[in-house]
């Protein structure tokens, strides 16, 4: 007997004809030279900028912890937040971030999803009400204006996807020109855990006569904070 | 396939008297068009980055069977389960006892083509199981009870009084609520998100698979590809078997393409990269925190094998960006919803016949007037207007001309040889067309005729034909 899969193969295997895919090579087609411009990192952080804010995306560059944390916490007051759900401070840009924002009450949640079904369910309902996440960032690209998640252990899809506000942290030596140099810089990225994420700017539709409205879906609001470097 | 109640003919008149469906869709695919041209211009090197993507597909489909493979095999070393479906009846029942064996009571959908082919919302609703669209455009079409008209914008055709009309009544929304888009956009996020709460399900199409790391690309605006991939123990992924590449570097390429041609986009809001279930990581001795517990990826044939091993096999190259549908100017007169298939517009009008048989779907070629615009927005450059004439040739073939069509070509051939009685028809047809004519133009022709007048005028011919021209033309040279 051969199997579902087997079966499957053998059609393709049987259909596929060289004479109705003439361009087909039997080699990976080589990709062509790719224009790279050479960025120095300023350029790049500009770029950045610039690309993310024309997505309604707000980028800060702190110069110290103390604008650093005063950034944060009016981000906080102005949404009136009490719970945060954050990524663990090991993977967090900033390692003494959770305990300086504990210290001023605020509570955080890392949103490690558990088993049991009814304790779900209310693990659910209680961290859909949070108002603000905070992630860090595996890279970003200056092109777009793109964020890249990397998720894991520590370092949920939740913070980013469920709160309607979204705080990244983001070393700016991690800035690439590109998604294409970024793949190449970092190879493991895709592979390292079960969900790498690109993010331009915050969730939006046009899905009603073309009107933009933000927030769809995930954050309407996505705040990246380029730490000092 | 949805059985359509009239036929193609008289869904086409419906459409072309519907100036609110015009109107609709003028103002959407304009900013689509203009966006996807800004888009591609940014690009340094568009056209070589479009003749790599097609490369790309090509190659992959002459070794489809190799990468399909890889991918599978990726996939399950992952903890992932694979399913090969040959038909959507196959795939169908699949999901179905899988909602069964687990208990699922509800499912959450981001938008997929695919699922629209196998009528899964249909058939797990008959099961029992509630199942939710959350793309905002799906959720309204579901809303309606109504079908989608675009493959990116399936709500294209309804304008924003319909929809609110439409909350008031299904969502019981008031008139705060509908007060402007984004107001409606967040009650549709407040009632969405309850689904997605409680949803043990989530189903979703495939953009691409990447054989070589076994990811799903899921690509979205609106993060409810996020939600449903993340928040339900299960998730399924519902992919056409020809949405594959072999590494994540091509990719890549097709990340740049899509979102620049859908929506002109330098990347979609959402480039969601999912690589298995969610993880044990041993060596650091935790889990990851959030995720489905359970992965399977339906493989679906249901008819493009036979594409493959057809002259249409091109069309297998398709990435659905929807640009042919923007920019051809017979969706723009009869939307999407006149083609009667899923897949409408001019990659429609090839899919639909190619996957689903030409005898139920003979009309759709016609469905053109072959000005290419289609080809030449493709980002991967199909020949969509040589499938469409192979078509309709195939056709004529299966005896599907009217028997005036082939009596009154019969008529021209044998006249077309004999030059004089060509150029006793050709001098009539001149002095009857100038003589109806109006400025140049017939607004009504007599007879069987009256079809090409219907809708649109013909020009009166010429008042010199070219024989007479090129008589007169040599004549001269000549007397030089």
């Amino acid at each position: 007997m051969m199997s579902d899969r087997e079966k499957f193969l053998n059609r393709i295997r049987t259909q596929i004809n060289q004479d109705f895919l003439p361009e087909a090579t039997s080699e990976p087609p080589a990709p062509p030279s790719r224009f790279r411009p050479k960025m120095t990192l300023s350029d790049r952080i500009k770029a950045f900028k610039r690309e993310l804010e024309a997505l309604s995306g707000y980028v800060y560059t702190p110069n110290n912890k103390d604008e650093i944390l005063s950034l944060i916490l009016k981000i906080l007051h102005h949404h009136q937040a009490d719970y945060i759900l954050a990524w663990e401070e090991a993977y967090l840009e900033l390692s003494w971030l959770p305990a300086a924002l504990q210290k001023d009450g605020f509570v955080i949640e890392t949103g490690y999803l558990v088993d049991d079904p009814f304790s779900r369910q209310a693990q659910l309902a209680h961290l859909d009400t949070i108002q603000v996440g905070i992630t860090g960032a595996r890279a970003a690209l200056s092109d777009s204006g793109t964020l890249v998640l990397g998720h894991g252990p520590g370092r949920g899809r939740l913070a980013s996807s469920l709160p309607p506000i979204h705080i990244a942290l983001l070393t700016p030596q991690k800035i690439y020109p590109s998604l294409s140099a970024f793949l190449e810089a970092d190879p493991t990225a895709v592979t390292e855990s079960s969900n790498l994420v690109f993010i331009a700017g915050p969730s939006r539709t046009a899905d009603i006569e073309m009107t933009l409205s933000m927030g769809v879906h995930g954050p309407g609001e996505v705040h990246v904070i380029i730490l000092p470097h | 396939m949805s059985i359509q109640p009239i036929t193609f003919y008289e869904r086409v008149e419906d459409a072309l008297k519907n100036s609110q469906l015009h109107e609709a869709l003028h103002i959407s695919t304009s900013r689509l068009i203009s966006g996807r041209r800004k888009a591609m211009a940014e690009l340094s090197d568009s056209e070589a980055l479009r003749d790599h993507a097609r490369r790309i597909r090509a190659y992959t489909l002459a070794h489809l069977d190799h990468y399909l493979a890889q991918f599978a095999d990726t996939v399950e070393q992952l903890g992932g389960q694979v399913y090969w479906a040959e038909t959507a009846e196959e795939a169908a029942r699949y999901v179905v006892e899988l909602a069964q064996k687990r208990g699922v009571q509800s499912v959450v959908k981001s938008k997929s083509m695919v699922s629209e082919e196998l009528l899964i919302n249909h058939r797990l609703e008959r099961a029992g199981v509630r199942v939710v669209e959350t793309d905002l455009g799906e959720y309204i079409i579901q809303l309606a009870n109504d079908k989608p008209s675009h493959i990116i914008a399936p709500a294209i055709h309804k304008d924003r009084h319909e929809i609110a009309a439409l909350f008031r009544e299904k969502l019981q929304a008031t008139p705060e609520d509908l007060a402007t888009v984004p107001k409606m956009t967040a009650l549709a996020r407040r009632t969405l998100r309850s689904d997605f709460l409680r949803a043990d399900m989530g189903i979703s199409g495939v953009n691409f698979g990447v054989a070589e790391t076994g990811t799903i690309c899921l690509v979205t605006n609106e993060g409810n590809g996020r939600l449903t991939t993340t928040l339900p123990r299960i998730h399924v992924a519902l992919m056409g078997m020809e949405r594959l590449v072999p590494t994540i570097d091509d990719l890549e390429v097709m990340i740049q393409l899509l979102a620049r041609s859908a929506s002109g986009q330098k990347m979609s809001v959402y480039t969601n990269l999912i690589t298995g279930p969610r993880r044990n990581h041993p060596d650091s001795g935790q889990g990851e925190m959030d995720g489905p517990d359970e992965l399977h990826v339906v493989l679906v044939d249901n008819g493009r094998t036979r594409l493959l091993g057809s002259d249409l096999a091109e069309m297998l190259y398709c990435i659905r960006c929807g640009a042919c549908l923007n920019n051809c100017p017979v969706y723009l007169q009869i939307g999407g919803h006149a083609y009667g298939s899923v897949y409408s517009g001019p990659m429609g009008a090839v899919v639909t016949p190619g996957l689903f048989g030409l005898d139920p779907w003979s009309e759709l070629p016609h469905a053109s007037s072959l000005c290419g615009a289609c080809q030449e927005v493709c980002p991967v450059h199909i020949n969509i207007p040589r499938m469409l004439l192979r078509l309709r040739e195939q056709g004529v073939r299966l005896g599907q001309a009217p028997s005036w069509l082939k009596w009154g070509l019969r008529l021209y051939r044998w006249a077309a040889l004999h030059p004089f009685l060509f150029r006793l028809g050709s001098r009539i047809s001149q002095w009857m067309t100038r003589r109806w004519a109006e400025n140049g133009w017939i607004k009504k022709l007599p007879g069987p005729l009256s079809a090409w007048t219907d809708h649109r005028e013909f020009p009166a011919f010429a008042e010199k034909s070219f024989r007479q021209r090129w008589q007169e033309e040599r004549g001269s040279k000549y007397k030089k």
